[in-house]
């Protein structure tokens, strides 16, 4: 009888779609082969139940039984390595960017970058977002401009360029998208998706925001967030906008001033 | 004190076959349950998660079920540790399973006489070994190389069969060899047994007979469904229906001759509404109940005997 590795072999063949056959080898009796048709239909069905509940949106755009069509093939081009099937999908946008039966629904890699960011910040580290007092209590002590904060682990900021935010919005929350929703095009735009506590939240970002975002997470003071704010845009009032990243959780305090 | 012996004190407080489970109903914990579980007002009720779901940095699920654990004994049931694999252990998931031993001190660690993974692609079922020496020998590697790594020692279950392999070494007595070898306890999963029976053709009865119950720290039940293209000719374990009766009849069978034990009322699909579940697991706590008093009106009975002669 073959070695352990060459059954294992064969039946890895026999999950991803070979002929059942070859079991024929292993003592598995040929006319019993049909059998292994449910290791097949468990791996994929188990596949595709994870990507669908990573990605509700997408499915409830496309039906289930598109979605699962379209699981199959992300399947095949991205078989799961990791022994668990919470955050599988990550690829997920970029497939359906090159996949041709949704070429024409251009739109869907934006949602499913949103959906991938929802589940990313639901499962990213906890933290205690830093608060209006821990702001205070810093520039008493020698004020704001010179500290460098973090963003909260579980920010995502994600550059849309399709309108596709509000139909997402309502997707999410389990309602049926307006008109206004619908009318969906091509344009710039983006969106913050974070989880403060322990409920994802998520919000339109504006330009100075994410000027000002970007320039903390990449080591910047707030002193050059605000600069870089302003850069993006002279009209931007940055007390206010600091203000509120601060009201929303957005950041952390650094840790040498925690 | 080295850490073998760090790791020594560790098995036998927390693991070994009669792992500290209390002999009485457990229920999968599935997030639709958090909220009505937490706080629930059944003292014996213990649960039961895949750690894999939990094996994420932080957020809700991780906080839900610290507070639950911090209400009631808790097992983990591990699905893609891939014993049975002819490949080295995944040493990224046996890095996150240590993490979560640690934060989580679960009562009962088990996993599966199966492979799930082959050339670093995770299949994400639980395929069935052909019960050879040489599976058993990599089985056996594998399992003391899990137990040495999260420092406990584990229930090892029995699989549900669809295809029949060659294999010259009957389940029980495989599985019972893989527990000599390793010290490791044992899981028998009844509703698999009646899958596997009827799909493979064998008498579950005379399979339970065979089965070393002295080294079952825990029991699983669960529904299974005709396979939606064959029919009866083929059971699938599906954990998406509520338990059949011939499932709570091989219970019975093994609560007689086994007594008391940890039963889970294994669920993972098509959830009932809370109350459902939570009945079918009292059900569960009945049977144990009822197969207890047998047990002691034997052992009263004995001691009578004893005490006349």
């Amino acid at each position: 009888m073959p070695a352990l590795k060459v059954y294992q072999e064969g039946m890895r063949a026999v999950v991803i779609g070979g002929d059942p056959v070859q079991l024929a080898d292993h003592g598995a009796d040929p006319a019993d082969t049909w059998r292994a048709a449910v290791y097949r239909n468990t791996y994929a069905a188990g596949c595709a139940e994870a990507l669908g509940s990573s990605f509700p949106a997408v499915s409830a755009l496309v039906g289930r039984d598109y979605f699962r069509a379209l699981a199959q093939a992300y399947v095949g081009e991205h078989p799961p390595s990791r022994r668990s099937l919470v955050g599988y999908g990550a690829a997920m946008a970029d497939f359906l960017r090159s996949f041709p039966p949704v070429a024409e629904l251009a739109y869907l890699p934006a949602v499913a970058a949103l959906d991938r960011a929802w589940l990313e910040a639901h499962v990213a580290a906890d933290a205690e977002p830093m608060t209006a007092e821990h702001a205070a209590a810093l520039e008493s002590a020698g004020g704001l401009d010179s500290v460098a904060v973090d963003l909260h682990p579980s920010v995502q900021r994600i550059a849309l360029n399709w309108t596709v935010y509000p139909l997402w919005k309502a997707l999410r929350a389990g309602e049926t998208p307006g008109e206004e929703a619908l009318q969906l095009s091509r344009a710039e735009d983006a969106v913050l998706v974070w989880r403060p506590g322990q409920e994802v939240r998520h919000r339109r970002l504006s330009g100075a925001e994410a000027a000002f975002l970007g320039e903390t997470d990449g080591g910047g003071t707030l002193g050059e967030g605000a600069d870089a704010a302003a850069r993006a845009d002279p009209d931007a009032d940055i007390a206010p906008l600091f203000a509120q990243l601060l009201h929303d959780g957005v950041l952390v305090q650094p840790p040498q001033a925690a | 004190m080295t850490v073998r012996h760090v790791i020594a004190d560790r098995r036998t407080t927390a693991g070994g076959p009669s792992a500290g489970l209390p002999a009485a109903a457990g229920m999968s914990l599935k997030p639709a349950y958090y909220r009505e579980v937490l706080g629930l007002d059944d003292r014996d009720l213990w649960v039961e998660v895949h750690p894999e779901n939990y094996m994420v940095e932080g957020g809700p699920r991780l906080a839900w079920l610290e507070a639950i654990r911090a209400e009631r004994p808790l097992s983990f049931h591990g699905v893609g540790a891939s014993l049975g694999g002819d490949e080295p252990l995944d040493q990224d998931h046996l890095a996150w399973l240590t993490a979560l031993v640690d934060r989580f001190q679960p009562d009962s660690i088990s996993e599966h006489a199966t492979w799930s993974a082959c050339n670093g692609h995770y299949l994400a079922d639980l395929l069935p070994l052909p019960r050879t020496d040489e599976a058993l020998a990599i089985l056996c590697r594998h399992v003391e190389q899990f137990q040495e790594a999260i420092g406990r020692t584990i229930l090892l279950e029995n699989p549900s069969v669809y295809l029949p392999l060659a294999g010259d070494i009957p389940e029980p007595e495989f599985l019972a060899e893989a527990a000599k070898r390793t010290g490791c306890g044992l899981l028998l999963d009844v509703n698999n047994v009646y899958v596997s029976a009827h799909n493979v053709g064998y008498d579950p009865k005379r399979y339970l007979d065979a089965f070393d119950l002295d080294r079952v720290g825990e029991i699983h039940i669960a529904g299974h469904d005709a396979d939606p293209n064959h029919g009866d000719a083929l059971l699938i374990d599906t954990h998406a229906a509520p338990v059949r009766m011939g499932v709570w009849e091989l219970l019975d069978y093994v609560l007689e001759r086994a007594g008391p034990k940890p039963v889970l009322v294994e669920r993972d699909a098509e959830l009932p509404a809370f109350g459902t579940m939570l009945a079918e697991c009292r059900a569960a706590d009945r049977r144990i109940a009822l197969n207890r008093d047998r047990a002691d009106a034997r052992d009263a009975q004995g001691a009578a005997r004893l005490a006349r002669a």
